[in-house]
């Protein structure tokens, strides 16, 4: 693909409005002093930093494998196995759900709703309902990915980004309308029984207060988001092998930047500010304070297209929005396996995983076998966050951290790239840019690494989160486990048949 | 579940599909013996794509790289230079005149061309002659369909590295191994491209003369029709040159090879020819590999099969450096 083939990819990697689902309500509702604005802006910035470490890693090896091939090279094999085995498992599996997810929530039941079919809006809403949609959009994208790369391309060009940048557009614009009109008086129009007036009485009653900006609440949300606008990169984590011009770290870093930028600034930082200027900033807070804690009764997911739907009430505005969701949700669940039936096949043909995971179909030239392989596992996920619903914040946020995780762990490799590949670092393109005397890629590496720690801390320690819950911590060990496991357990069957498996990740300079 | 150990009798590395590529040439030389093989196959098209003329005037060097245009100093001129062999084309620099002379003369292009490949795969023999000779590890080269048929005879001249096209040569105890670098038609009309019953008869020659075809290697450049190692850029022939469509695919292997290979069941099939689909895959019993290729990117891609008994292959896998 091109490099402008490889920026579109990266605004379905993040999801683009599919993003929206972690902008709200639940940093607003669950810490005091939380900024939206901030919060989107600190993403942006650390993604940033993600994009010039992966241009610099990408352009210098510019293959498939993505961070299993960058952390073997520049820190080591169990490193580069281990880390993105358990990370990439949790997010490659939460991904098809949570976008399905999105799917459901923000796309399909606003939509049934505006067309007047309100007993099936409300159905996809239930445990079974969610369970349906998200093993249709699993089989749809098991189905794509089947059908192979040249349909995708079709479907992406004239379906999937048009309803997207349509959904946007229709968005901006019914904010941009909505300026200067009576929120409180939509507010109330779109409900039964519920007012602006009541919302914040339910609110006090949730024991919200008025507070000043927290940084500390804010950046501790920060991580949750990271885990997609930074994913505008995501062409690095395994399709690098099949993008022209990969080797060119200038134009690669803008492949990443502009469609990162596009996502953070025009998806989501300006719907955001329109909205604060519409319905105001303390409202928003006391909404999703008294949504979070059960205080207010609705029967939706409160976010931008409800926000947008009360403004301009009119059913075209709602499929339109709602179309743009499902294509935001159903793109990140569709680049997941993309992805991962990738990097499979590059783990398989380096020995690391079964030979049979890297079969190419004679029928459809797809690997079948790893596609079918994943989606059924995802499945079985799928019914655990259907009919767990408790852990709903849990597995969106274990999905969230272990992307931002696997990402901290490729930027210190990319820190210590000149010193522990050099003969790899010096003959690559980024090799050349240096702040002062220092490496330029050790630098960005090295901070990206620093504040993604700091995230994946907070992100474990915080309860409000969700991940200090002992189920998320045992299902993330688990995975751990079963990446360990294999790893020792597969290599020594391999050393037994005498296949020598350090062959993989030995260095080879040139004479 | 475990079975005892054996001990290795050959560790073949196969790279294939270089162009000339001159940093993916020294790796080369190199990963015989980080990977420890015991035996080099070098796949066919060796050649480089292009010239590159470098336009000198007044102390500045003008040139065109991967569509940009470069211009360098003296003290630039060297790496520019190296640069432009590492992605496996031919620099040369210029006055004014012979400039314009090869841009209106195509068939000064072609020599010019001709001349710098064949220097530059006799200066890749001689080095792997240097190189491989003290060890003691045998190297067969084949050209391939992208490469002059002149440079057979530079490959006969090499003093170690063996010329094994159309010919059957023991790699290892046992184990035979068969090679052309001939393939089946591109729309490029390639110095090797010939109609697919010829190249069944060319192979089918070849492998009658096999004592165990079933312990055989094949090394052909062409890989096999339809088995995921020859899906290669779906092309518009409606220009000329060809130009591939961005994202679509097509099977582009020859069936003759594929033929062959279901009839005589070697134990291994090596082939190069379509850089993007690198794979192993199983026509039958033979395990048919593909390398892939990226030497622009400076990217070595190889395969490395172990033997242990005697025509029993205990493993195959690829690799990257």
């Amino acid at each position: 693909m091109s490099l402008a083939d490889a920026a579109l990819f990266g605004i379905f990697a993040t999801g683009g409005l599919y993003a929206w689902l972690y902008v709200y309500p639940y940093g607003q509702g669950l810490s005091p002093g939380f900024s939206t604005s901030w919060y989107i802006l600190l993403a942006l910035a650390f993604g940033v930093l993600v994009y010039v470490t992966y241009a610099g890693v990408g352009s210098a090896m510019p293959r498939a494998g993505g961070d299993y091939l960058y952390e073997t090279r520049t820190l080591h094999r169990v490193v580069g196995f281990l880390v993105p085995w358990t990370c990439q498992i949790v997010f490659w599996l939460m991904f098809p759900i949570t976008g399905a997810y999105v799917v459901n929530t923000l796309g399909l039941s606003p939509l049934l709703s505006a067309i007047g079919l309100d007993g099936a809006a409300s159905w996809c809403l239930t445990e079974t309902g969610t369970f349906v949609i998200t093993f249709v959009v699993i089989l749809a994208c098991w189905g794509l990915n089947v059908a192979g790369l040249r349909f995708y391309r079709r479907l992406q060009k004239w379906v999937m980004i048009p309803l997207l940048a349509i959904g946007t557009a229709t968005i901006i614009v019914v904010l941009i309308s909505g300026f200067g009109g009576d929120f409180a008086s939509s507010f109330a129009a779109f409900h039964d029984d519920l007012t602006v007036s009541a919302v914040k009485s339910a609110a006090v009653e949730a024991g919200y207060e008025k507070v000043g900006f927290s940084f500390g609440n804010t950046l501790l949300w920060v991580g949750i988001l990271a885990g997609f606008i930074p994913y505008s990169m995501f062409s690095a984590q395994g399709l690098l092998g099949e993008v022209k011009e990969a080797s060119n770290f200038r134009r690669l870093f803008l492949a990443f930047l502009i469609p990162g930028a596009i996502v953070g600034l025009i998806m989501l930082l300006l719907p955001w500010l329109l909205l604060e200027g519409i319905a105001g900033k303390e409202f928003l807070n006391e909404f999703a304070v008294a949504y979070m804690n059960g205080t207010v009764s609705i029967d939706y997911f409160p976010n931008i297209n409800t926000f947008v739907q009360m403004l301009n009430p009119n059913p075209a505005v709602a499929i339109l929005v709602s179309l743009g969701f499902i294509s935001g949700g159903f793109g990140i669940a569709n680049v997941v396996f993309m992805t991962a039936s990738r990097v499979m096949m590059a783990m398989s043909l380096d020995g690391l995983l079964p030979r049979w995971l890297s079969d190419v179909s004679k029928r459809f030239y797809a690997p079948v076998k790893s596609l079918s392989v994943w989606s059924l596992v995802a499945v079985g996920v799928a019914a655990w966050f259907s009919y767990q619903p408790d852990f709903a914040l849990s597995i969106l946020a274990a999905g969230a951290i272990t992307s931002v995780a696997v990402v901290g762990v490729t930027c210190l490799g990319a820190g210590l790239f000149p010193y522990t590949a050099p003969d790899i670092y010096k003959s690559s393109p980024i090799a050349k840019y240096r702040l002062g005397k220092v490496h330029l890629i050790t630098v960005i590496g090295l901070l990206a690494f620093a504040f993604d720690a700091v995230m994946v801390y907070l992100a474990l320690t915080v309860p409000e989160l969700g991940l200090t819950d002992p189920q998320i911590r045992i299902a993330l060990g688990v995975a751990f486990g079963i990446g360990v496991v294999f790893y020792i357990g597969y290599g020594i069957y391999r050393r037994s048949r005498g296949i020598d498996v350090s062959l993989t990740t030995r260095e080879v300079p040139p004479e | 579940m475990f079975r005892r150990k054996f001990s290795q009798s050959l560790r073949l590395l196969f790279v294939t599909d270089l162009h000339a590529s001159e940093i993916t040439f020294r790796k080369m030389l190199n990963a015989v013996k980080v990977y420890e093989a015991t035996v080099l196959i070098v796949g066919g098209d060796l050649a480089g794509k292009r010239i590159v003329p470098i336009l000198s005037a007044d102390g500045v060097y003008t040139t065109s790289v991967s569509g940009n245009e470069v211009r360098v100093d003296e003290t630039g001129l060297n790496d520019l230079m190296n640069k432009i062999r590492d992605l496996g084309q031919y620099p040369f620099v210029v006055d004014q005149e012979e400039h314009d002379a090869l841009a209106s003369d195509p068939e000064m292009v072609d020599r010019r061309f001709t001349d710098a490949s064949h220097a530059q795969i006799e200066e890749w023999l001689q080095r792997m002659d240097d190189r491989f000779e003290p060890l003691g590890i045998p190297v067969y080269v084949t050209g391939g369909n992208d490469d002059y048929l002149s440079i057979e005879e530079i490959i006969d001249a090499a003093s170690w590295v063996v010329n094994a096209e159309n010919k059957i040569i023991e790699i290892g105890p046992g184990i035979e191994m068969l090679s052309t670098g001939f393939g089946n038609p591109t729309p490029w009309n390639c110095p090797r491209d010939i109609p697919e019953d010829q190249l069944l008869e060319r192979i089918t020659a070849l492998a009658e003369q096999l004592s165990s075809p079933e312990t055989s290697v094949f090394n052909l450049h062409a890989p096999p029709y339809a088995s995921g190692l020859d899906e290669g850029p779906l092309l518009d022939t409606s220009v000329t040159p060809p130009r591939a469509i961005v994202g679509e695919t097509d099977q582009v292997g020859s069936r003759a090879v594929r033929e062959t290979i279901e009839r005589y069941q070697p134990i291994l099939s090596l082939h190069g020819h379509i850089h993007e689909s690198r794979g192993i895959q199983k026509i039958g019993r033979t395990t048919c590999v593909n390398p892939g290729s990226e030497y622009t990117e400076g990217i070595l891609r190889s395969a490395v099969a172990d033997f242990g008994k005697p025509g029993e292959m205990s493993n195959v896998q690829l690799l990257s450096a």
